[in-house]
């Protein structure tokens, strides 16, 4: 005769601990679901503090954008790219190319090279700040200077040189001009 | 139209699946939608790249009607075998109705942030949405493809979630962006079904509703899914989470179908991003090492492990090549050298992350992105045997674990710095994980329910029906004898 399965074998299979007689206390046969709900509040005092944070940011911004149309969102949310984006797209023709001038941080030039590829698309965008630089096949230059807030927070590190690049714009024919954006058309 | 494309979606996603998925016990009407959209999202972004390589424009006509055609086929000759489950309205129980009302809190504070919000995140912006944005303006992957060099980003990214936004683009007839970002949303439900069907395939209802809406309640899987709204990581979760989960009943019951939606699954994953590729092999390693333990030389599943990833992935390395696509930036010998160095600190940042806290914010509070999801699958990994599983539970603690090193590997050999490279994307990462590790750790709760439920005499899993019990040991013995010719 072999031996007799170990007791933890038999109770692997459910089956056989339905056999079991059900002799136990109440809270005994119960406390499974017990623990079922004493998880889930465990988890819901974990969880709180990101949600109430979530609520926070959400009420935080119910009161910046509630009520505005989509563009009026972005245009928000997305400062100054957004508005500056929809200013070239008017001006400038999908084929062409486009330097942009950008008096901005550093870290701020691969922000706007990701904006202007992504509003502008397909337009060729470049983009440096450094008044000096040079794209070929390039039709339209422009002029971008970074909001206040942006340039406090990242300062400007590149080249910029006013008096060279009024010479540099001089001979170029202006065709937009805003508040952080001057456009110019290079006429061949 | 956009909501329409959506539904188009999840029937064309149920075209492909329901030969598999129809009969799976405990599929309900929500979860077979679930896990359709995820499929369907796959399906369909594929379909634009076949068309694209087969220089077929793109157009609805094009897009669509081979779709209709093989839903009417199925509806003609295909005898109703393609007709999802229907849904059946039972009285929520009182796990089920704090499950519903927890998950209500948290889509109420998720849900409207992500609708009020327009595209802007990082991410979103410079590597998926923006080359949907591309495909669909030039009516093709090549323009793109040859302007990669111009932009900042990784053109060699799979193009699973950028073809499905040009897929909705090409329904709506304009690039709108806010309505495609949705797709993250619809994912993290398709995450969400995916994980209520495990419970419920092995555990009661009780336990379903209460750990899916645990998982619906994880920060960081909140975060991916809506505020980055238009990133591939909620796609990726909800493609790794299935493939994940069918392998687990492959194991557990040893039946084909759920061996075929693994590998469709995983599949999927490789063609969403280069975790997925990751997961993807650690899932056919898993497979391969049971078929051969098992001697299972039926080749269905051969051809299946084999057809799954040359299907999904075969493609886009055609493409990759016609397109001239590099990967961008070289991994210099210095740079490996510092990372090599720093591995033990990357291990250290990656535990970090996943088992404490995050650091407390201006108010002082501290949030938890994954709340206890990892220490509940260690907890898991001690107690499984005591909860009546055996050691075929180990798969989903492995393929956690695959994931895991996978992660550090990539942040060691890849070309960037080691320091930013965490503090950017870490999370994100985790939160395509934890899903597998609270599923681990839900099933050994739900083991350990289900025996305290047959004590008092309560059938509880979706395995009970009386049609599984006839159907799951009758293949197994197929198989078995299949596995001794």
């Amino acid at each position: 005769m072999g031996r007799a399965p170990r007791r933890s074998r038999l109770n692997k299979d459910p089956a056989m601990n339905q056999a079991e007689p059900a002799r136990r206390s109440l809270p005994a046969r119960y406390a499974h679901r017990a623990a079922l709900l004493a998880v889930f509040g465990v988890w819901v005092i974990f969880a709180w503090p990101g949600l109430s944070l979530q609520f926070a940011t959400l009420d935080y911004w119910r009161q910046r954008l509630a009520g505005r149309s989509l563009e009026e969102r972005a245009a928000i949310v997305d400062y100054p790219a957004y508005s500056v984006a929809r200013q070239v797209e008017e001006v400038v023709p999908p084929a062409a190319c486009i330097l942009f001038l950008a008096y901005t941080g550093p870290e701020h030039v691969n922000y706007y090279k990701t904006r202007f590829d992504y509003y502008l698309y397909p337009r060729r965008v470049r983009i440096a700040a450094n008044t000096g630089a040079q794209a070929a096949n390039c039709g339209y230059l422009a002029v971008f200077r970074d909001a206040p807030a942006n340039l406090a927070e990242e300062p400007f590190r590149g080249v910029w040189d006013e008096g060279r690049l009024q010479h540099r714009l001089a001979s170029l024919e202006k065709v937009y001009s805003g508040p952080n954006l001057d456009i110019y058309h290079i006429r061949r | 139209m956009m909501i329409c494309a959506f539904l188009f979606t999840c029937v064309a996603g149920w075209l492909v699946i329901c030969p598999w998925l129809r009969r799976r016990p405990a599929l309900s009407l929500a979860t077979a939608i679930g896990l359709s959209f995820a499929a369907g999202a796959a399906a369909l972004s594929l379909e634009l790249l076949l068309l694209n390589l087969a220089r077929i424009p793109w157009t609805r006509f094009s897009v669509l009607s081979p779709w209709i055609a093989a839903a009417a086929a199925h509806t003609f000759f295909g005898r109703r075998l393609w007709a999802p489950p229907m849904p059946r309205l039972r009285r929520p129980c009182l796990p089920e109705i704090a499950a519903l009302a927890f998950s209500g809190i948290v889509l109420s504070a998720w849900v409207p942030y992500e609708r009020l919000l327009p595209l802007n995140e990082w991410d979103a912006i410079m590597l998926w949405m923006f080359k949907g944005k591309a495909f669909y303006l030039d009516g093709s992957i090549a323009p793109y493809m040859s302007r990669a060099h111009e932009f900042l980003g990784n053109p060699a990214y799979p193009l699973l979630v950028p073809l499905y936004a040009t897929f909705l683009y090409i329904c709506s007839g304009s690039a709108a962006d806010q309505l495609a970002k949705l797709l993250s949303p619809c994912l993290f439900g398709s995450l969400a079904a995916g994980f209520y069907y495990f419970l419920r395939r092995y555990g009661s209802r009780s336990v379903a509703a209460i750990f899916t809406s645990m998982l619906a309640g994880l920060y960081m899987v909140d975060v991916a899914a809506f505020r980055y709204a238009g990133y591939a990581d909620t796609a990726v979760a909800a493609a790794i989470l299935p493939g994940a989960g069918f392998l687990y009943a492959w194991f557990r019951e040893g039946d084909y179908a759920d061996f075929a939606l693994a590998v469709f699954f995983a599949s999927i994953a490789a063609w969403t991003k280069n975790e997925g590729q990751f997961f993807l092999a650690g899932l056919g390693g898993l497979a391969v090492a049971r078929l051969l333990w098992q001697r299972i030389w039926d080749r269905r599943y051969w051809f299946t492990l084999a057809a799954g990833p040359v299907l999904f992935v075969a493609p886009w390395v055609a493409a990759r090549n016609v397109y001239g696509v590099k990967r961008p930036g070289e991994l210099s010998g210095e740079m490996m050298r510092t990372n090599i160095a720093s591995y033990g600190p990357t291990v250290k940042a990656i535990f970090d992350h996943a088992f404490t806290p995050a650091p407390p914010d201006a108010l002082g509070s501290r949030i938890w992105l994954f709340n206890l999801t990892f220490p509940l699958c260690v907890l898991a990994v001690f107690l499984y045997r005591r909860a009546g599983l055996d050691q075929r539970f180990w798969v989903l603690p492995a393929l956690a674990c695959w994931q895991l090193f996978g992660v550090s590997l990539v942040y060691v050999t890849g070309p960037v710095n080691l320091q930013w490279m965490i503090g950017s994307s870490l999370d994100r990462v985790l939160s395509q994980i934890a899903p597998i590790a609270l599923l681990a750790g839900a099933l050994v709760f739900a083991s350990y329910y289900n025996a305290a439920e047959a004590r008092l005499g309560i059938p509880v899993t979706g395995e009970a029906s009386p049609r599984n019990r006839e159907r799951v040991p009758a293949s197994s013995k197929k198989q078995r004898g299949k596995s001794r010719a």
